[in-house]
Order: C-alpha cells, then sequence, then structure tokens
C-alpha cells in the first residue's frame, strides 16, 4: 500500500471511529431498588435529602467520579415543591434510553388513569389533607424553605464537588493548554527514512468549537542518496505550526477535531560523515543544504478528557514542505568550485502522534 | 713433438689472425672529421618535385636493378611492398587549381578521378580521408600516377613510432581517489587508447583489463594485433580507472588515423590517450594533419592526452650556418658533420625539417621553397664513405622535410650526418631527430624535442618521470614548441609494471601518457567537474618540479591527485 494511501486510510478510519460510534449518552435512571436515598454528596456519609421509590424515573446530570457509582441526579421533591440535586448510588437505578423515557412517560398516563380511578374515599382523604389549617401550610412552608436553602447550599457544594471530580469541560471559556507528543513520521518521499518525532504545542481553546494551536515539532530522517536530490545524509525539518482548530465535541468526554494552518520550516541537511571525510580526504571541501520553507498542514485528531484538566490526545497532522537546496564541491587546492541546485524537494510527510494536554483557565 | 709444437704455433697464429680480423673495425676511437666531401646533388636533383625521394629510389632500384633489388630495398626501408605493389598516399590539388568547382566538391571529384586513375593502372585504394588517397600500386607504376594534374604529390604512408598495475597508481595517489563515492553522477566515462595495436588484450579481459573492452582496427588489414604496445597503454588506464570503459582502436597511417579519430569523435570518447608520436608531420607550432586530429577531438569535447616523446637525447636543432660557404651546415666551428657512433645491427635513422611550412590552412600547409638535403655516411675504418641521401624537391609547396632510414652496420662503427643546402634563399632553423645512436649525439639540443602531437596546444603532453626519486627520465622530451609554447605540460610515472611487458618495465612517455589519461577518467567518474575543471584540479595539484612554476622539462610537475 503506497504510503499516501495509508495516510488517507488512517484519517478515514479516525474519521469513523469519531462518528460512527453509537451515543452513550445516559439521559435517565430508572430506580431498581424498592427505595433509594438520594445523598447531597456522593457519600453514604451524607446528608439524606430524599427518598425515592423503586421505578422512579429520574434526570440524570453526570456521573460520579468515585469509578462511576454515583449518579448526580435532578429532579421535582413534590413534597415540598422544589428542584433538588442528589446522588444517588449507580447501583441502585439502571440507566435508561430515550425509550424507555417514553415508556416512562406512559407509565406517568397509567398513574394518571389510576388516578382518576380513585375511589370517592379516597378523594376525600385528599380533601382532608387538603384541609390543613393554614398555619400548618405555613409552618410546613417554613420548614420547607429551610430545607430548601440548606439542599441548595448542599447542591452548590455538590456542584463544585462534581466540578472538580469529573466531568469534562460543559462550558465554554478559554482556556490554555500545553501538550507533548510523541509519534511516528512517514516522509512522503521513499528517499527519506520514516521515524519518531517530537511535538511540544501550547492550545488557546477559545471556544466549545474553536481552537488555536502553536507547536513545534523535530523530526530527523535517514536520507538516501538521490542524484537528482540530496545525497545520503541526516534531514532535520522543524516546523513551526500555527494551526486553527475547528473541535466538534461528541460529549464531555470526547471530542474530535480538525485542523488546517501555517508553518515555517526550520529544514537542515548534513551529509554523512563517511561521504565528507572521504572528500577531504582528496582534499575537496563537500557541502550539501536545504533551505528554510513556508508550507502547510492539515490534520486531523481526538481529544480524549480523562479529567476536566488532562487530555489524552491522538493527533494526526499531514504537512506540505517543498523547499529548495543547494550542493557545492571545491578543491581546496585550486579552488575550482562546482555547484548546483537542488530544486523542488519534496520534504511533505505525515505523522501519528500521542500525548498529554494539561488545560488550565486564564 | 715437433708436429705438436707447429700445431700449436700454428693455432696461435690462427687465434691472433682471427682476433685481428674481427676486431680490427671495431673502432671506438671517433675518426677524423672528413674533408672536402662533394655534393652529390651537383647542380640538377634525381627524382621529381611531386615525388618523395625514397619512392623514386625505389622505382629507380626496380628499374634498374630489377624486382628483387627493389624488394630489398623496400624492406631495408620498411617501405610496405608485397608482390609488387607499394603503398603510397596521394595528396589531391585543391579545387582552385583545377576548375571553378567548390573546393570541397572539387576534393571529391579529384579524389574520385585519382581513384579511377589508380584502378586503371591496376590499383587498389584502400582508405581516403580528405584531399589523402592511400593505395596500393604496382611498382612500374608509380611514375604513371605523379603526372595526373590533379596528384599534388605521392609519398609513403607517414607513419606514427609507439613512444609499457602499474606502480604509478599508488605514486600519484590514484588509489585514493579509487575509494571515493562517487559525488552527483553516475557517468561512465570512456577512454580510448589510440594506438598501433592491441596483441594478447583478450587474455588481459577482466584481470588487467575491463570484462569488456570496444575495438575498432582502421588499418587497411584490419589487423588488431599488429602491436602489443596499446595494450600495455590499455593496463595502466585501466588500473588508473577501474570502472572506465575502454574503447581500443589501432591504426597504421596518417590518413587511417584521420578516419579513427573521425570516428572516435562519434562514438562519444571522453579521453584519448595518445601514446604515440609522428616525425615530421608538422612545423612544431601546433598546426599539421595529426594537431588537426586532434583540435578537432579537442573540440568536440575530447580531452586528448598526448605522449611528448623519448626524443630528448635524440634531437639537435640550430640555425643553417655556413661559415666557408659551401653549402654544407657548420654543426660548429668548422665542424660540417653530427657524428653517431652507432652498435653493431643497429637501425639508423634521422629526420630533418626546418621551419619553412608555409601557411596551415587546416588542411595542408602551403609549402617550403627553401631546399635542403640530408646525407649520410659511415666510418668503414679507413676513411668517411657515402651511405645515403635525401633530396626531396623543395620548390613552393612540399613540405620541409628529408629523412634517410632503413641502414645498419655489421660492425660497430661511427656514422656521420650532413646537411646541405641546395637552394635557398634565407636561413633556416633546422631541426634533426637522429635515432639508433648508442652514445650521445656529438651535438644534442634537448630543448624543442617534442614531437608531434605533442607540440598540439589542444593536447596534455605528458613527460616522464622517475617511480621512485621523481627525477626527469633522460629520454623524455622537452619543450618548447615552436611557436615558444612551454610544453610538456605535466609528467607522470613511467618505468613501471605491466603484465604484457612481463619483467621488462614498461618505460617512456608512452607509459606516463595513460597514467595521466586514467587520472581524467577516474577523477571524471567521481563528480560532475567538467574535463576542463579537472584539467584545472590536475594542474593546481601537481607536484611542481624543476624551476618554480611551469617548466619546459617537468610541465606543471609530476602528476599527483591528492592534495
Amino acid at each position: 500500500m503506497k504510503r499516501t494511501n495509508f495516510v488517507f486510510t488512517v484519517f478515514a478510519l479516525l474519521f469513523i471511529f469519531t462518528f460512527a460510534r453509537p451515543s452513550t449518552e445516559p439521559v435517565k435512571i430508572k430506580i431498581i431498588a424498592d427505595k433509594a436515598n438520594v445523598y447531597l454528596q456522593p457519600s453514604e456519609n451524607s446528608l439524606v435529602i430524599a427518598t425515592v421509590e423503586k421505578g422512579k424515573v429520574l434526570n440524570i446530570f453526570g456521573i460520579g467520579a468515585e469509578k462511576g457509582e454515583w449518579y448526580y441526579v435532578f429532579f421535582t421533591l413534590e413534597e415540598r415543591r422544589a428542584k433538588i440535586g442528589g446522588f444517588v448510588r449507580s447501583s441502585m437505578a439502571e440507566i435508561i434510553r430515550p425509550q424507555v423515557e417514553k415508556k416512562e412517560i406512559t407509565q406517568k398516563e397509567i398513574e394518571e388513569k389510576e388516578n382518576e380511578k380513585m375511589t370517592e374515599e379516597e378523594r376525600k382523604e385528599v380533601v382532608k389533607a387538603g384541609e390543613k389549617t393554614v398555619k400548618e401550610i405555613k409552618e410546613e412552608t417554613k420548614k420547607t424553605e429551610e430545607i430548601s436553602k440548606a439542599v441548595k447550599s448542599e447542591e452548590r457544594k455538590a456542584q463544585i464537588a462534581v466540578e472538580k471530580a469529573p466531568i469534562s469541560s460543559k462550558k465554554d471559556g478559554i482556556k490554555v493548554g500545553l501538550g507533548l507528543i510523541g509519534g511516528y513520521a512517514m516522509p512522503s518521499k521513499s528517499k527519506y527514512s520514516e521515524g519518531v518525532i517530537y511535538e511540544g504545542n501550547i492550545y488557546l481553546l477559545i471556544s466549545k468549537n474553536l481552537a488555536i494551536e502553536i507547536s513545534g515539532l523535530s523530526f530527523q530522517s535517514d536520507v538516501v542518496e538521490d542524484p537528482e536530490a540530496l545525497s545520503a545524509g541526516k534531514l532535520s525539518v522543524i516546523p513551526i505550526s500555527l494551526s486553527l482548530q475547528g473541535r466538534l465535541p461528541v460529549n464531555d468526554f470526547l471530542t474530535p477535531y480538525i485542523e488546517v494552518g501555517g508553518s515555517y520550516f526550520l529544514n537542515d541537511f548534513s551529509l554523512n560523515n563517511s561521504i565528507v571525510s572521504s572528500w577531504n580526504n582528496v582534499g575537496f571541501d563537500i557541502n550539501e543544504e536545504v533551505e528554510k520553507s513556508i508550507g502547510l498542514q492539515v490534520g486531523m485528531g481526538l481529544d480524549l478528557f480523562i479529567s476536566k484538566s488532562f487530555i489524552f490526545n491522538i493527533d494526526c497532522k499531514y504537512f506540505i514542505n517543498n523547499t529548495n537546496g543547494s550542493w557545492e564541491l571545491i578543491d581546496q587546492v585550486s579552488n575550482e568550485k562546482i555547484s548546483g541546485d537542488l530544486d523542488g524537494l519534496d520534504m511533505s510527510y505525515i505523522y501519528i502522534g500521542f500525548g498529554l494536554k494539561y488545560l488550565f483557565s486564564l | 713433438m715437433k708436429i705438436k709444437l707447429y700445431l700449436l704455433l700454428w693455432m696461435l697464429i690462427l687465434f691472433f689472425a682471427a682476433t685481428t680480423v674481427l676486431f680490427s673495425n671495431v673502432d671506438t676511437i671517433k675518426p677524423p672529421e672528413p674533408q672536402n666531401l662533394s655534393k652529390l646533388s651537383g647542380d640538377l636533383k634525381e627524382g621529381n618535385p611531386k615525388m618523395e625521394y625514397v619512392l623514386y629510389k625505389l622505382m629507380k632500384t626496380y628499374f634498374e636493378q630489377g624486382i628483387e633489388k627493389a624488394k630489398e630495398f623496400a624492406n631495408q626501408r620498411r617501405i610496405d611492398m608485397q608482390d609488387g605493389f607499394v603503398r603510397v598516399v596521394t595528396e589531391s590539388n585543391e579545387a582552385r587549381y583545377i576548375s571553378n568547382i567548390r573546393d570541397t566538391m572539387s576534393v571529391k571529384r579529384t579524389n574520385y578521378l585519382i581513384t579511377e586513375q589508380i584502378k586503371a593502372l591496376g590499383g587498389k585504394v584502400e582508405t581516403a580521408y580528405g584531399n589523402l588517397i592511400q593505395s596500393i600500386i604496382p611498382i612500374d607504376r608509380l611514375n604513371d600516377l605523379i603526372y595526373l594534374p590533379y596528384v599534388r604529390y605521392l609519398r609513403l604512408p607517414k607513419k606514427p613510432i609507439p613512444c609499457v598495475v602499474s606502480e604509478g597508481v599508488e605514486k600519484t595517489g590514484a588509489d585514493r581517489w579509487q575509494t571515493v563515492t562517487p559525488y552527483r553522477t553516475s557517468e561512465i566515462v570512456k577512454v580510448c587508447i589510440l594506438d598501433l595495436g592491441f596483441k594478447g588484450y583478450e587474455n588481459l579481459l577482466g584481470t588487467e583489463l575491463p570484462d569488456t573492452v570496444v575495438t575498432r582496427s582502421f588499418r587497411s588489414d584490419r589487423n588488431l594485433y599488429a602491436d602489443k604496445h596499446g595494450t600495455a597503454c590499455a593496463e595502466i588506464v585501466h588500473d588508473m580507472a577501474p570502472n572506465a570503459k575502454l574503447w581500443l582502436v589501432n591504426f597504421n597511417t596518417e590518413v587511417e588515423h584521420h578516419n579513427a579519430v573521425d570516428w572516435i569523435i562519434n562514438q562519444g570518447i571522453d579521453i584519448v590517450s595518445y601514446s604515440i608520436v609522428w616525425l615530421n608531420s608538422g612545423a612544431g607550432d601546433g598546426t599539421g594533419p595529426i594537431c588537426e586530429d586532434v583540435k578537432k577531438a579537442d573540440s568536440n569535447g575530447i580531452i586528448w592526452v598526448s605522449a611528448a616523446g623519448n626524443e630528448a637525447d635524440r634531437h639537435w636543432e640550430g640555425n643553417f650556418n655556413d661559415t666557408d660557404n659551401d653549402n654544407w651546415h657548420n654543426f660548429s666551428g668548422a665542424d660540417e658533420g653530427l657524428t653517431i657512433y652507432v652498435d653493431a645491427y643497429t637501425p639508423v635513422e634521422m629526420y630533418l625539417n626546418w621551419n619553412d611550412w608555409g601557411y596551415w590552412n587546416g588542411n595542408r600547409y602551403s609549402g617550403s621553397n627553401q631546399d635542403y638535403d640530408l646525407y649520410l655516411y659511415i666510418w668503414n675504418g679507413y676513411y668517411w664513405q657515402y651511405v645515403d641521401s635525401s633530396m626531396n624537391y623543395q620548390t613552393g609547396t612540399q613540405w620541409p622535410v628529408e629523412s634517410i632510414w632503413g641502414w645498419y652496420s655489421k660492425i660497430s662503427t661511427w656514422w656521420f650526418v650532413l646537411i646541405e643546402k641546395y637552394h635557398a634563399t634565407k636561413k633556416v632553423k633546422l631541426e634533426l631527430f637522429i635515432y639508433g645512436a648508442s652514445g650521445d649525439l656529438e651535438y644534442n639540443e634537448k630543448y624543442g624535442s617534442l614531437l608531434i602531437p605533442a607540440d598540439s596546444a589542444n593536447s596534455i603532453t605528458v613527460g616522464a618521470t622517475d617511480l621512485s626519486d621523481d627525477s626527469l627520465h633522460w629520454y623524455s622530451s622537452r619543450g618548447p614548441t615552436s611557436d615558444g609554447r612551454i610544453k610538456p605540460d605535466m609528467c607522470a610515472p613511467a618505468g613501471v609494471s605491466s603484465f604484457t611487458y612481463g619483467n621488462l618495465a614498461f618505460y617512456g612517455t608512452s607509459a606516463s601518457t595513460p597514467h595521466v589519461a586514467g587520472a581524467f577518467a577516474l577523477l571524471k567518474e567521481k563528480f560532475p567537474y567538467t574535463l576542463n575543471q579537472i584539467n584545472a584540479i590536475l594542474e593546481a595539484r601537481a607536484k611542481d618540479l624543476g624551476p618554480a612554476g611551469k617548466d619546459n622539462r617537468f610541465g606543471i610537475g609530476r602528476l599527483k591527485l591528492t592534495k
């Protein structure tokens, strides 16, 4: 398989992997235990703010940090007529999908129908219950407000806990990242050997969908002699790149991106020592150079949020680097010099790298 | 008893008698200078201005003494004659003398007419080049040919003379270059060894020579194996530049030479290794038919590396000097002869030319009207005995050359060379090459002893230095050229080993030349410098010998590839 084909195949697989993946987002949970406590914090020592019955369907807000053992749920506590956020042990519930939600809606309808079937006596009891005194209601309301305040306070704490613990960035805002990548580069010309690359980058996350990356990458390649191009030696290519990333977050955990940008290539070439010394041995200075150049790069990658600040990154870039060079041979005795140009040196290459990024807010 | 004593006495007498007879003629003491030698030519010359003198003598011998004597004469002079046919070269006239047709057409036409005439005379044309037609003609028809109006001159073909893992590879630093990886070139360098013959070359393929070589013979008999000199030269080129592709091309006459050079140019040859020299074939200023070939090759991008020649101790030159007005040249004071001592059975040869060649138009010289002749005498133990003379006409169109060769003596003795002014209106500078002397020439001038085409401005001319101490080999021809340019251009080792010559070291500028040609090839295959740039590199790196800078003995110095 040609290298170019291989590169495109890698790109294609990356896209397929990114976008063809089925959504795993848990939108609701259903209580499967007879009763389940809702805690203020993801701990059984925390305050129990509510108890829900089996079969209750709750909106899920996120997954707890403790290895996914907690669901953060958000629901209306009918008794207190207040919205409450809290943690439910994952073992007490199961995740349901939208279809299941539909099924839950149907269940409500069934419950309403059952309500309609309530007996007269039951209605009377409800009326009786509603005939509580205003005083009692006021007291109840007061208690509810106190609880509500406490709950809000705990809710705020819980939210902070949630942000601290596990969850991918969910809010837009400028963030800065620093990254290191190691990878493998494959030049487009077979005269240049493949090899390891190292990249350092600064990463500016402008919004959920847009980022700017400034990177420097080092790649060294062994060159096989080509009479029309470079002789045997070592080629060093260091592109200083500015890229614009279009980010397409799938969820808080996974963000594929594509990027495009320009690079200034610090190209450098040195002839093999054996060549230089053999010519020196017969009294000739030999030299080959390549010019620095400006080129483009396109790429794509995946950011996997392993925490709020750390990202595991898979990156693939194709650098288009065309430059010129020159060679010369000088007789140390007669100073007779011969030289030539090496036009159209194609030093483009693609690389696939894996690395880590650390994000912090400005 | 008495009988035995008589017998012993007689044996002693016979022994002394035999010894006396055997050694009576071995006179190593220089004989007296000849006095009052009469001019043999008198007021009238023999022969015909349109025919070389030696051909006239051959023909005369045939008509007066028969075919056997003519064969003997031809054999002695190394004239190609077989079954009564003589190999000759006919120079045709240019168009302006015979018609109003354009020159090029006229040359073709005159050549055609001459060719038809040769056929009509029972001869056969072997090859042609320009206005030169090489053919074999019945000896009794030579005279018929010269009377054709479009025959300019009839002469013998001019022939070259050869000037033998070489230690020069290490000496020059070529071994270090051979390990260098070629840079920005994958060129296979084509080197042609243009020589007399390549006898035994097949046995060396894959060892002393590359696995394969390209061969071509331009001789009329297509004999590639006429000599082994070229094989030894090819060995050295291969030693120096093992990756170079070799063309082995041979020839025998100057007409074949012209055709060979044209073919070499068409083959895209990069470098010619030319360990061949010519006598009486040019003015010594880079002009003449052979130098023209070199010039043509150079203009086609070929580097032509020529041997300087091995004639430093065989050369004399000086202005014609006749202090006593008897038309005999005075070599020094009253001495009118140049004396040499020659071992028994050693051939004696001499070649005279003078600086009256006229204008070279790229095709031929306008010619000389200053007529000088050459004479040869031998000391027979009692007096100087006439041996031979060369009395070519110089009436305005002929070359200013005379030559005598093919003579030897059964005893070691002295020989005497004289130069006569036959008809001349101006004093000229004479140049004489003499072969066969066992010691120094009585009058020897080592400078200016270059042969043709070592004088060419378009060739890299190579002299010979000693492998061990870089001293100039005694025989190595020296500059300057007749127009004052410094030659040789550089020197290279001689006296090196070769498979071809076995235990005999390969001496001569013939051995030096392929070292330089091989060096060009070696460097050419290593990087994309042009051949002219490589020449500059070689010049800069040469080990300067003799006086600082370029000089007429070592040129820029001995070939050295390292810095």
